[in-house]
């Protein structure tokens, strides 16, 4: 029990010093091509175009970075914890189809442009009618091939819903800004969408981890779990609800971001002797770290129009993650590694 | 005789329409390993999970003379355990992970681990023989340790009552008895098992005292040779069985269908 507690607070200090590092990357790296020194001398004091670039422009695109990307890793550990299974992730359930519904119909009709504000609380309003739904389905029956199920259905109405939008959209230059806009990314995302985001982020995180334990339990089972007292049906709205919150605010801001949820848990996974509770706080660290990671990228790329992040995360996402597959296929599966 | 410890009255369950369990009544007095016996489809599984709370169902349930449903779900799980069928385990967590499993319903707000938690984890593994076991790989176990992971995680909850659903499920022989002394032995040090078998000889060999459960009913909760005679393991499992004397004990062993 010890053994495994020291191990996974050395790992959570590693990876806090990674995602540091990669945040002061993330101050330091993009087109205004400012030195190193100015760019962090200008995080703390002046007023100048420098100062300007790097707290209005690049802070608050740092901070969203680590706050989307541990939002993504949480809620896949969780979700892969309630559902016993590497697998889930948190499209499973509809929540960012949804938040990317609501937010392309906001664009496209709403006579909002991509980057205004009015975008995020489309995207939380549209998460939360769609998680409303599920748990109005599925009710009181909680069992998981419901909840799965209905699931399928929201987020299948939710991308014809976003389809819709493309195909009715007024003109074509609307329909290729949604388009931009859902591929995900975090370029010019000002401090005020860090600020309608993050609370509901935070607030997701904080019921998702008040519930982690539970998933361990989970290992025996639900009934072993039940009767060790787990209260599953309030353990799934919890896990149901902390990952609308943060999921949808997360791609209400940026846009779709495909894969950091199912790929950051399986990255600590084995580092936490495949804990499901202890593999929370590790797997959004390194949600966080990749994302940022690959914002940093998009930026270095060069390229006439910068590279969408959340295509890069696809891009890199599924050949790094067959590639582990087929590497841990054994652990897995479960043989000694 | 001691105070019960589990008492259930008039039990019932209906799924779907269909009746599993009529009005079963289950006492658990303390030192008791009651052996649960019946066909397939009797109602074994849902008649424990209906005693754990795992189950809606009618009627009452009393552990430890307090109603079940006033209990709150952790002060419950401190007092009752339940051990599932099948020995599965949905990731590959090191074996003393899985029975410090057992201490989750004593843990504190700060999950923190007391000595007694430490104590009971370190005695589950002693006495189910897997103290050099505890930093495997559950998933690496052949199916006769997963058992007694399973079971340890059971014990270190130190619960008074344990129901186990077939405990010696798809165990080698020797395994049977091993499971069949460990769940005896916490029967004696002043707990109450209630457990599925299939082995009737098995049942015969370790049970204080047999339920038989036939279509949702019970038809027997007596001593062992009292309970299973020749003429009702014919009319309730539809076999023949001969009655074989071992040491001072005697058994049906199971000779033909009928």
């Amino acid at each position: 029990m010890q053994a495994i507690a020291k191990s996974s607070l050395w790992l959570n200090a590693a990876l806090a010093l990674l995602v540091l590092a990669l945040m002061v990357v993330s101050l330091v790296v993009g087109p205004a091509g400012l030195p190193v020194r100015t760019a962090l001398e200008a995080l703390f004091n002046g007023d100048g175009p420098a100062a300007i670039i790097v707290r209005e422009i690049r802070l608050p695109r740092t901070l969203l970075a680590v706050l989307i990307g541990a939002t993504l890793g949480f809620s896949g550990a969780a979700l892969q914890g309630l559902f016993r299974n590497p697998l889930a992730e948190p499209a499973l359930f509809g929540a960012p189809q949804a938040a990317a519904a609501t937010s392309s119909f906001a664009i496209a009709f709403g006579l909002f442009s991509a980057t205004s504000l009015m975008i995020p609380v489309f995207g939380i309003l549209g998460t939360l009618v769609s998680v409303g739904a599920l748990v109005l389905i599925a009710g009181n029956r909680t069992s998981l091939t419901v909840i799965l199920l209905a699931g399928l259905a929201l987020a299948s109405f939710a991308g014809a819903m976003t389809a819709l939008v493309l195909n009715l959209a007024p003109n074509p230059f609307i329909a290729l800004e949604v388009a931009f806009w859902l591929l995900g990314s975090l370029e010019d995302r000002s401090r005020d969408h860090l600020f309608i985001a993050a609370p509901f982020m935070i607030v997701g995180w904080v019921i998702l981890l008040s519930n982690a334990r539970a998933f361990r339990a989970l290992t025996l089972g639900e009934d072993a779990a039940m009767s060790l007292g787990v209260d599953l049906k309030r353990t799934r709205l919890a896990v149901v609800i902390g990952t609308a919150f943060g999921v949808g605010a997360s791609v209400a801001v940026a846009g779709s971001i495909g894969f950091v949820g199912l790929v950051a848990p399986h990255l600590v996974r084995r580092y936490v002797q495949s804990d499901p509770t202890r593999v929370m706080v590790p797997g959004a660290l390194a949600g966080a770290a990749l994302l940022l990671a690959a914002d940093v990228a998009v930026r270095l790329v060069p390229s006439p129009i910068e590279l969408k992040v959340g295509v890069v995360t696809a891009l890199i996402g599924v050949p790094f993650f067959l590639f582990m597959i087929f590497n841990e296929r054994r652990f897995l599966e479960g043989e000694t590694a | 005789m001691s105070d019960p410890l589990l008492v259930a009255r008039e039990i019932s369950v209906r799924l779907g329409g269909r009746t599993i369990l009529d009005n079963v009544g289950v006492t658990l007095a303390p030192q008791q390993l009651v052996a649960l016996v019946g066909p397939n489809g009797a109602g074994k599984t849902t008649l424990i999970k209906a005693l754990a709370g795992l189950v809606p169902c009618f009627g009452k349930v009393e552990i430890e003379g307090r109603d079940r449903a006033a209990m709150k779900a952790r002060e419950r799980a401190q007092k009752l355990a339940y051990l599932p069928q099948g020995h599965e385990f949905s990731w590959p967590l090191p074996a003393a992970e899985i029975v410090a499993l057992g201490r989750y319903p004593h843990a504190d707000p700060f999950s923190r681990v007391s000595s007694e938690d430490r104590q009971a984890v370190a005695h589950a593994l002693e006495v189910t023989g897997l103290k050099d076991f505890g930093s495997r790989m559950v998933t690496t176990l052949s199916g006769g340790e997963r058992a007694r992971v399973a079971l340890a995680r059971v014990l270190a909850t130190r619960a008074k009552i344990v129901l186990a659903d077939e405990p010696t499920m798809s165990l080698d022989p020797r395994h049977q008895f091993v499971v069949m002394d460990l769940l005896r032995q916490a029967a004696r040090s002043g707990g109450a098992v209630l457990a599925v078998v299939h082995d009737l000889a098995l049942a015969a060999r370790y049970a204080d005292r047999v339920l038989i459960l036939e279509k949702g009913r019970i038809v027997a909760d007596d001593r062992p040779d009292h309970a299973l005679t020749p003429e009702r393991i014919a009319r309730v499992f539809g076999v023949e069985a001969d009655m074989v004397r071992l040491g001072d004990t005697t058994v049906p062993v199971v000779s033909r269908p009928l």
